[in-house]
């Protein structure tokens, strides 16, 4: 049989980075079935394995794979340096947590290897199949990942709460993806984009319920407003580094993955009411993520409702999907992966009964005691609202700016306005960090090299997008250019 | 012996029709759930065969593999597992018995009336790709002998060949991460289901950790007294 429309030339390169957190799972595990005495070893040998895929990032061929169902370009790799640095972090974070807490971390990090690798699938799926293969994959990794401190209730709840919304979500999602089929012919996304590009296209109220039934889906997964409500909940219960993982990396996945859709819909968009949609749930997002956020005393609650925020920020820049919306997301994602994770990181350090909320009480008076991770959180915490010299800043600049030059004038208006007012909350936690007294019997900061390290780059990630992001800003657009060029 | 060969499909249709209805009926009469569950994974192998016989072989073998194969298993396995020998002695037929049987029969007569022997799809194109494979075999040419060359063919009523086609070229990449996707979810299953802390893990937890462990061992020797 003729194998050549099967696998092109370099396909093994395509999926170079894949390849490598697949393998590097399945060698952790062994490793640690096979070498019980050297378990504390399974951390650093998982940060090596997401180096070494980011490493592999250089021999990537750029193109169409697999039957024009499988793209590798330059938004590709930034998103995969996005997943990649998540993993890092986490990594990094949770190291020193497990350890505390008591659970071997094998499993542990293959399971959020494997989760990355779906993410990439998802950022790379030129075909629905493929991103709802890997939103799935991604998936089945957080129920676990969520639910890995088996002993406490908390723990358990968050795992079966996503487990049954993630479970309703992906049946909305498969729905619109049937009806799209139906209506297109195929699943594929540029066969779909030709279809719509076709003037004759008339546009049925299946492929708006189609669209509904889409967006409900991700909607959930990105925890934006009218599906948010697990969010809270999920964050709390689950072990404190995945909860900064999961806030993070999916959210940048289905975000590009979103990009690819909208950017297929593109031609038909102005004649419907979908963008109008979008449009509502990311208003909604903002006002209930930053007014509730503003009465949470649980530190992880908090960051829940932030980031029900923060996802509706992105949400503006894609409104109308041009090189700058799509450059603006990519940049948004790499920050916010780079301050949620180094804030939730300074939460995981929190040695206390992680059955128990983790509210600002605990962290009274820490600037004195612990400077330095004192410092990194109130980095983080500057960095999300947005202050200057931060990426926050830059960010949110350039989303916000995006808007505008769109013509959504006023749903970024909202958005500036909301996010004048989460700096309340955000620097609430700075107040409670320098100008509290620590109380007797204050909740020790217990955090080892891995996780300092953790938020040493985190910091510094931060401040040099904040100071000097026009590199970024210029590998995004072009990347961006690119992906939209076709 | 003509007219035997002539009438075998017929023949093997009432058959495994025949046990196909009986087991089914079988699996809500019997009282015990491995029996009905045995039952169950008869009828499903009867309509397995019925798939056969219409030329539908990928979904009957998918049929067999998912359904006898995956899921009845685990049915047994969940049976077992929860070891109910024995359903409470209670009647057979409840009180309601006269109306369930008049539903059953409407039902059965519209299907009687709506499933007719005929065509059921529309002659659309889509119809003679999914059931026909066109490849290029290697034959002696018969313009210049002794040097290959190729010849295309078209084979109809292949449409498992047809299938693997598919999945195996268009669709490689969702095929493999499905793959990926299985092994994620047996070692997910294992985590969050596999044994309890030992006591060398025990020795670097923290004490409230401890506490609870302590609690639900007590909890547990309370239970099992």
């Amino acid at each position: 049989m003729n194998l050549t429309p099967l696998l092109e030339a370099h396909w093994i390169n395509a999926i170079l980075p894949e390849l490598v957190l697949c393998i590097g799972g399945m060698f952790l595990i062994l490793f640690d079935a096979f070498a019980p005495k050297a378990r504390s070893l399974t951390g650093p040998i998982a940060v090596v394995i997401f180096i070494l895929c980011a490493w592999s990032q250089r021999f990537v061929a750029v193109g169409t794979f697999f039957g024009g169902t499988y793209e590798v370009g330059g938004i590709t790799r930034v998103f995969d340096i996005t997943f990649v640095l998540a993993g890092i972090l986490c990594t990094l974070l949770s190291a020193d947590y497990l350890e505390r807490e008591g659970i071997t971390g094998g499993e542990f990090y293959a399971l959020l290897m494997w989760g990355t690798v779906g993410m990439m699938m998802m950022a790379k799926g030129l075909d629905l199949l493929i991103i709802i293969l890997g939103l799935e994959l991604l998936s089945i990794c957080i129920f676990v990942l969520l639910g890995f401190q088996r002993r406490l209730p908390v723990s358990n709840e968050a795992s079966l709460k996503y487990f049954l919304m993630g479970a309703f979500a992906t049946g909305f999602i498969l729905y619109g993806t049937a009806l799209f089929y139906g209506a297109t012919e195929s699943t594929n996304i540029n066969v779909m984009a030709r279809w719509f590009a076709n003037p004759d296209v008339t546009i049925t109220p299946l492929l708006t319920v189609a669209f509904v039934l889409l967006m409900a889906g991700f909607g959930f997964k990105l925890a934006l407003a009218p599906f948010h409500p697990w969010a809270p909940d999920v964050y709390q219960g689950a072990p404190t580094p995945v909860a900064g993982w999961l806030s993070v990396a999916p959210k940048a996945a289905t975000l590009i993955a979103l990009i690819r859709i909208f950017h297929a819909m593109g031609p038909v968009l102005p004649q419907t009411k979908w963008m109008t949609i979008v449009a509502w749930l990311a208003v909604l997002s903002m006002i209930i993520g930053n007014s509730v956020a503003i009465a949470q005393r649980d530190l992880k609650r908090m960051l829940a409702y932030s980031g029900i925020a923060q996802v509706g920020y992105m949400t503006i820049a894609m409104l109308t999907i041009n090189e700058d919306a799509v450059a603006s997301i990519a940049i948004y994602t790499i920050v916010y992966a780079l301050m949620n994770l180094g804030a939730f990181g300074v939460i995981s350090m929190l040695a206390k009964n992680q059955n128990d909320p983790q509210t600002l009480d605990d962290i009274a008076g820490l600037g004195w005691r612990r400077p330095f991770h004192a410092l990194a959180l109130a980095v983080c915490m500057f960095s999300l609202s947005g202050l200057p010299p931060t990426g926050g800043f830059v960010s949110k600049f350039y989303i916000f700016r995006t808007a505008v030059q769109s013509g959504h004038t006023g749903i970024a208006l909202i958005g500036i306005i909301t996010s004048i007012a989460s700096v309340y909350y955000y620097l609430r936690v700075v107040y409670y960090l320098y100008m509290k007294e620590s109380a007797e019997g204050q909740t020790r900061i217990d955090g080892g090299i891995f996780a300092t390290g953790a938020l040493a780059i985190s910091i510094i990630g931060i401040f040099l997008i904040g100071i000097w992001p026009t590199p970024l800003f210029h590998a995004a657009s072009y990347a961006a250019h690119l992906l939209l060029a076709r | 012996m003509e007219q035997l060969t002539a009438s075998m499909p017929l023949i093997v249709f009432v058959m495994i029709g025949t046990v196909a209805v009986a087991s089914s009926i079988l699996v809500v009469a019997m009282r015990n759930p491995v029996h009905s569950a045995l039952f169950l994974l008869l009828t499903f192998l009867c309509v397995a065969v019925l798939f056969v016989m219409q030329k539908a072989e990928f979904v009957g073998a998918v049929q067999v593999l998912v359904y006898a194969g995956g899921i009845m298993v685990l049915f047994l396995f969940v049976v077992m597992l929860i070891n109910v020998r024995h359903l409470p002695d209670e009647r057979v037929l409840s009180n309601f018995w006269k109306g369930g049987f008049l539903v059953g029969l409407a039902v059965f007569a519209l299907f009687v009336t709506m499933v007719r022997p005929g065509v059921y799809h529309d002659e659309n194109p889509n119809k003679s790709k999914l059931s026909t494979v066109r490849d290029r075999v290697a034959i002696n040419s018969t313009k210049n002998p002794g040097r290959l060359g190729h010849k295309r063919i078209t084979r109809h009523n292949v449409n498992s060949e047809a299938v693997a086609n598919a999945l195996y070229t268009d669709y490689l990449v969702p095929f493999e991460v499905a793959s990926l996707f299985l092994l994620v979810a047996m070692i997910g299953a294992i985590v969050i289901g596999k044994r309890e802390l030992s006591a060398v893990e025990e020795e670097t937890a923290p004490d409230y950790m401890l506490a609870r462990v302590e609690t639900e061992r007590e909890i547990k020797e309370a239970m099992s007294a």
